[in-house]
């Protein structure tokens, strides 16, 4: 099973989205456990890839001419 | 609105990168129609060199203007400027349209910035400030506007001109500067005029294809090894007399060495570091890029004045960022022939340094993907030590790969061809092609001169200390030193073809 989230920042936080859902904390590690923690409440498989693309609308605009991308990544759940 | 890359394709509309491939594209077809016979680029207006006294005198439009070919001259110069305005001013707000800036600001900033250049374009060909006092293409300015002092900078006095007006409205007249920031692209500009450049290429291969391929690959070897030095020197800099941490010393360590803000990003992305870190670095570049910007194409042509591509090379290497690189590359190549000029009656052709400074830069871009990819892969296993937990999808690589270098490469091949295969058009391939490349490219330059200065806020280094020091000697006592060893050893003894 495949599962896509938005990955996106404000201040220090990383927040992540998915549908009405919104995790915020203050590692991508931190991010990760409660992503597995929704996942696992949620979702009947027990092998989940999450799909972290990140939303680079928020970068200030001038930054944007020079760079229009700053990562996505994979993670394999087991729950 | 979200951006997000998810696909190979994603963001072709949207980001300013895909939409300087489209423009040079667009203009590179529109040079092309001069094969079948029809100029559709001779309408743009070009400066002509004037003397103060004369006009004053005497004020008229066709003094200071014309139009690039002669097939338009019935055009009236103000007319061919307007013309002008208005094809750059839609063609660019399409583009501005698809990546959701504000149209209404876009138009208002794009009005300003352009009027802005011109006047510095205009000013910048005053005979006192650019006639060299030498034969080219049968006329010395010099003499016949009978002067009796002048600067003689060449095209270098308008470059210089437009950056200095763009600085002061950035640091002096900053609610002006915001207004207007919505149109202050450099980076776009300057990526446009980069892909029209490539039709340059094309011609210098033409003229001689041994000299342009010995400049790429020199470019490309010399770029290589000057990334393999500076980023581990930076990075240990950084670490151990500094005290930062890993993620700040790795996206200083790739902003300061490898091309500026675009690195940071990568770098800053790849090691997934808060986004916080590049943005602080950035303004730093940014402003570091101007002092570079200001203080080597002087320096270089008067310590080397006989090097010159070696000074272009070296430019490439060091100056940050695509736009104040190719702006440097661009007031280097007019100050090294204006000083060749007056001092031997020999030109050399315009755009051999630039090209040079130009070639070492796109190299360095292309590596920032792949670099990336591998600093993240080393991150995953030696410092978050996730290795076979988390992924890293190939598509990276791609997603941050500069896509206006694939305009360029792809004009400067398909000119080569076009040239090879069908040798009967090559006149008037020229005609379309040698418009597009001067006068359109040059307005890209001067575009990004001004919108440069008016994006760089030199109070912004306030508070940045430690980062700033660490910058300062990164930059002065070892990327700039080792960048100018690594060109002269790669490009030592090249010259730029004679103009005839």
């Amino acid at each position: 099973m495949q599962i896509d989230f938005t990955l996106s920042f404000e201040g220090y936080k990383w927040i992540c989205y998915h549908q009405e859902q919104r995790f915020v904390a203050d590692s991508l590690d931190d991010l990760d456990q409660q992503v597995k923690k929704y996942l696992s409440k949620t979702v009947t498989s027990r092998k989940v890839e999450a799909h972290f693309l990140f939303d680079f609308d928020k970068f200030p605009v001038w930054m944007r001419q020079y760079m229009s991308h700053y990562f996505n990544k994979n993670i394999v759940y087991t729950l | 609105m979200k951006q997000i890359n998810k696909k190979w394709y994603s963001g072709m509309l949207h980001t300013e990168d895909w939409w300087s491939a489209w423009l040079g594209l667009f203009f590179f077809v529109l040079g092309l129609l001069s094969i079948w016979g029809l100029d559709a680029v001779g309408w743009i207006a070009k400066p002509k060199a004037w003397e103060f006294s004369r006009l004053v005198n005497d004020f008229s439009w066709s003094q200071l203007l014309k139009t690039t070919s002669k097939s338009y001259h019935s055009l009236h110069p103000f007319i061919s400027l307007m013309v002008t305005y208005l094809v750059f001013l839609t063609l660019t707000s399409i583009g501005a349209y698809y990546q959701k800036l504000n149209l209404k600001k876009y138009v208002i900033g794009f009005t300003a910035i352009f009027f802005l250049t011109w006047t510095a374009w205009i000013i910048g060909h005053e005979a006192h400030l650019s006639a060299v006092d030498a034969v080219v293409k049968k006329h010395n300015y010099y003499k016949e506007f009978n002067l009796s002092w002048g600067l003689q900078l060449g095209g270098g006095a308008s470059y210089m001109l437009a950056l200095l007006i763009g600085l002061i409205i950035g640091n002096f007249f900053k609610k002006f500067a915001q207004k207007i920031s919505e149109a202050s692209k450099p980076e776009w500009f300057i990526k446009t005029g980069i892909v029209l450049l490539g039709i340059k290429l094309g011609m210098m291969v033409l003229k001689s294809a041994g000299k342009t391929f010995e400049l790429t690959l020199a470019g490309a070897a010399a770029a290589f090894v000057a990334y393999l030095l500076f980023w581990p020197i930076v990075y240990y800099i950084g670490r151990k007399y500094f005290k930062l941490n890993r993620s700040s010393a790795a996206v200083l360590s790739s902003g300061i060495s490898i091309c500026g803000v675009s690195a940071s990003i990568a770098t800053a992305g790849a090691i997934k570091a808060k986004p916080l870190i590049p943005i602080a670095v950035s303004t730093l570049i940014l402003v570091f890029a101007m002092f570079e910007l200001l203080i080597l194409p002087p320096l270089y042509t008067n310590l080397a004045p006989n090097d010159p591509i070696v000074n272009g090379a070296a430019m490439g290497m060091t100056v940050k960022t695509d736009g104040a690189d190719a702006a440097a590359g661009a007031i280097l190549d007019e100050l090294m022939v204006s000083k060749h000029l007056k001092q031997t009656d020999e030109k050399w052709e315009e755009g051999w340094i630039l090209s040079a400074a130009i070639l070492t830069k796109v190299w360095i871009d292309i590596f920032i993907g792949i670099w990336s990819f591998v600093l993240a892969v080393v991150w995953i296993k030696n410092v978050d030590n996730k290795e076979g937990k988390e992924k890293i999808p190939k598509s990276e690589i791609w997603f941050r790969f500069p896509k206006f270098v694939l305009a360029y490469l792809l004009v400067w091949v398909l000119y080569m061809l076009i040239m090879y295969f069908f040798p009967d058009v090559i006149h008037n391939a020229k005609i379309g092609g040698n418009i597009v490349q001067g006068s359109f490219r040059k307005l890209m330059f001067m575009l990004t001169f001004l919108s440069i200065g008016v994006i760089t806020d030199f109070s912004k280094l306030k508070g940045m200390g430690r980062l700033a020091l660490l910058y300062a000697i990164a930059l002065f006592v070892i990327i700039a030193p080792i960048a100018y060893f690594v060109a002269y050893l790669f490009h030592h003894g090249m010259l730029p073809a004679l103009a005839h």
